[in-house]
C-alpha cells in the first residue's frame, strides 16, 4: 500500500514539474504561409519597391509597367485588380493610403502626385499635386487630417491637402537634403507628427503644426557615420522604428526611438548581422498601425531579403524573422517584401530576379 | 511506524522536474520585457525635453520652416562587428579612431513594454498639437472635401467584401495595456 501511494505521489509531482517546465519555457510560435496572388498581377513583372495598405481594401502595388494594383482576399483566394495605369515604378515608398477616405495617393509617371478613389461605381484618378517639378519620392499620409506628406527630390518635406476649394502643395521643412533612395517618412496619426530624417541622414526629425505655425525639430543624432535609412511609426506605442546603417558591410540594425515621459530615448530592437545594409536598392520598413505587431521589410542587400515581425499580443515580444531569402534574388523563389497589412499579419512580396507575379505571406499568430 | 524525513529515491525525478520548472519560470520572468538576456532596468534614461522654437513661417507660406532645434545626444557608440550589442547605461562619446567605425548611439538598456509605452503621456509639443487641432486651411479641407472624391468613401466596393478577413487574421488586438 505504501509503495502504491509513493508511486501516485511520484506521478503527481512529476506531472506538476513537467507542466511547470513546459508552461514557462515555451512561447508562441507563428507559422507563416505563402500564397500566390491570382488575377492580373500574376502576369506583371516586378519593379516597384513601394506598397501601401488599406485595412478595408487591401495592399496596393505599382508594377514595372506602371499599373497600380489592389491585392486583396476575395473570400477564397488572394487576388488582384488593376486600378490605374500611370503610377511611377522603381521608386521607394511612392504609394500611400488615406485609410479613412480610402484614397490611394501615388507618384505618377509625370512625377506629380495623383490619387485614385472609388466613385461609388468605378475607380477614378485625379492629379492633386500642383507642382510637377518636385520629384516626390517618399509618401506618407495622416489619415485623420487627410494630409499627404512627401519628401521631394531634394529631400524637402511637403504637405498636400485639400483646403476646401483646391488642392495645395505646401513646403513645410526645407532644411533637409538627403540621398535619393535611403530616406522615408512616417506619421503618428495621434500626435499628428510627421517623422523624417535630415540631410546627412544622421538626424531624426519631426514636423507638426503647433496651432500657429508648422515647426520642425531634431530629436536624435547618430554618430560615427551611422545613418537613418528608413523609418516607420507604430501607432499604439508611438515608437519610431528606424533602420540604421553606417557603411557597406556594416550590419543594419533596427532601432526604436520613443518618448519616456521626459525625453526621447533609443533601444536596439534587432540585429543579427544579416539585415540589409546600405546597398542599392536599400531597404524600407512598413508600419502596421492599430496593432502592437509591426512588420519590417528588408529589401535586397546583395545577400538577403528579409521580413521581420514582432508579436506584442502573445507571450513572445522579440523581433524575429518570418522569411529570409539569400539567393540574391537569383531565382523566382526569392521574395521581396513590399507592404504589410492586417495588423502586420500579411505581407505582400514580389518575386525575385524579375519573375512575374507576387505572393502574400500571412501568419496565424495567436 | 514513523516515516523517514529523507527523500525517497523514487521521488528524485519529481524533485528534479520541479527544479526545472522553477528555473524555467525564473528564466521566463527575467526575459519579460527584455531583448535576449538583457537585464531589466528602469526605462527612464532619457534626455530632457527640448526647448521649442516656433519661428517657422505660417502654413500658407511656401518658404521652409527652418526651425532647427538640435539636441545632439551623446551616447555610446557600438562596434558594428560585435555580434551582440554592447549596451551602455550612460551616454559616452564616440571613439576617436574606431576601427571598424562606430555604429550607432545607444541609450536605453532594455526594451520597454508596449504597456509601458502606452502609459507614457504624450510629449508637451504633441499635447499642444492635439489641443490646437488641424491648421485652419487643413480644417477647411476636412469640412469641405472634394465632393466627387467623397461619394464612394462610405461604401465598400463589392470585390473588397472579404478583404477585412483574410485567412490567418486573428481577432482584433487590443491596444489597451
Amino acid at each position: 500500500m505504501k509503495t502504491i501511494q509513493q508511486v501516485k505521489t511520484l506521478l503527481r509531482v512529476t506531472i506538476l514539474g513537467a507542466v511547470l517546465a513546459l508552461g514557462f519555457s515555451s512561447s508562441a510560435e507563428a507559422a507563416w504561409n505563402e500564397n500566390t496572388v491570382t488575377g492580373g498581377i500574376a502576369a506583371e513583372a516586378p519593379s516597384s519597391l513601394s506598397g501601401a495598405y488599406d485595412p478595408g481594401y487591401g495592399i496596393f502595388w505599382c508594377t514595372a509597367n506602371s499599373k497600380l494594383y489592389a491585392v486583396y482576399w476575395n473570400g477564397s483566394a488572394w487576388t488582384s485588380t488593376q486600378w490605374a495605369a500611370n503610377c511611377a515604378s522603381g521608386n521607394f515608398n511612392t504609394i500611400a493610403v488615406d485609410n479613412v477616405n480610402h484614397w490611394v495617393f501615388y507618384r505618377g509617371t509625370d512625377q506629380a502626385i495623383w490619387v485614385c478613389y472609388y466613385t461609388g461605381a468605378t475607380w477614378a484618378t485625379a492629379k492633386v499635386g500642383t507642382s510637377l517639378v518636385n520629384n516626390p519620392r517618399q509618401l506618407c499620409v495622416d489619415s485623420g487630417y487627410h494630409v499627404l506628406w512627401y519628401l521631394d527630390g531634394s529631400g524637402y518635406l511637403w504637405a498636400v491637402y485639400h483646403n476646401g476649394s483646391a488642392w495645395v502643395e505646401v513646403l513645410i521643412d526645407g532644411v533637409n537634403q538627403r540621398s535619393i533612395n535611403n530616406r522615408s517618412c512616417g506619421v503618428d496619426e495621434v500626435y499628428h507628427f510627421v517623422w523624417h530624417t535630415t540631410s546627412t541622414q544622421d538626424n531624426l526629425r519631426y514636423s507638426y503644426h503647433n496651432g500657429s505655425a508648422w515647426v520642425s525639430t531634431t530629436t536624435g543624432t547618430l554618430i560615427g557615420g551611422a545613418k537613418y535609412n528608413t523609418l516607420c511609426v507604430d501607432g499604439p506605442t508611438h515608437q519610431i522604428y528606424c533602420l540604421i546603417s553606417a557603411a557597406t558591410n556594416v550590419p543594419t540594425r533596427l532601432l526604436s526611438r520613443y518618448y519616456t515621459g521626459s525625453g526621447w530615448a533609443f533601444w536596439n530592437a534587432f540585429e543579427d548581422g544579416n539585415l540589409p545594409i546600405l546597398a542599392s536598392p536599400s531597404h524600407y520598413c512598413i508600419p502596421s498601425p492599430n496593432s502592437y505587431s509591426c512588420i519590417l521589410g528588408g529589401a535586397y542587400d546583395g545577400a538577403y531579403a528579409k521580413v521581420l515581425f514582432t508579436n506584442y499580443s502573445a507571450n513572445a515580444r522579440n523581433w524575429t524573422t518570418c522569411r529570409q531569402d539569400n539567393n540574391n534574388q537569383g531565382g523566382s523563389t526569392g521574395l521581396f517584401p513590399l507592404a504589410a497589412g492586417h495588423g502586420g499579419r500579411s505581407v505582400l512580396c514580389r518575386n525575385g530576379n524579375g519573375a512575374v507575379g507576387c505572393k502574400v505571406l500571412y501568419s496565424d499568430l495567436p | 511506524m514513523k516515516e523517514s524525513s529523507s527523500i525517497h529515491p523514487l521521488l528524485w525525478p519529481a524533485v528534479l522536474a520541479i527544479l526545472v520548472g522553477v528555473i524555467a519560470a525564473g528564466w521566463r520572468w527575467g526575459n519579460l520585457g527584455s531583448e535576449g538576456a538583457m537585464p531589466s532596468l528602469p526605462a527612464s534614461i532619457a534626455t530632457p525635453p527640448l526647448p521649442e522654437k516656433t519661428t517657422a513661417p505660417p502654413l500658407a507660406s511656401a518658404a521652409p520652416a527652418n526651425t532647427t532645434d538640435e539636441d545632439v545626444e551623446r551616447a555610446a557608440a557600438l562596434n558594428a562587428t560585435q555580434p551582440a550589442p554592447a549596451i551602455a547605461s550612460k551616454p559616452q562619446p564616440a571613439p576617436m579612431n574606431p576601427s571598424p567605425p562606430p555604429f550607432v548611439i545607444q541609450e536605453e538598456v532594455r526594451q520597454p513594454t508596449p504597456e509601458e509605452l502606452a502609459a507614457i503621456p504624450p510629449p508637451p509639443e504633441a499635447v499642444a498639437a492635439m489641443k490646437a487641432g488641424p491648421p485652419p486651411d487643413v480644417l477647411r479641407g476636412m469640412q469641405n472635401p472634394p465632393q466627387h472624391m467623397m461619394q464612394g468613401t462610405k461604401m465598400i466596393p463589392p470585390e473588397f467584401k472579404h478583404a477585412l478577413n483574410p485567412p490567418g487574421t486573428p481577432p482584433p488586438v487590443s491596444t489597451k495595456p
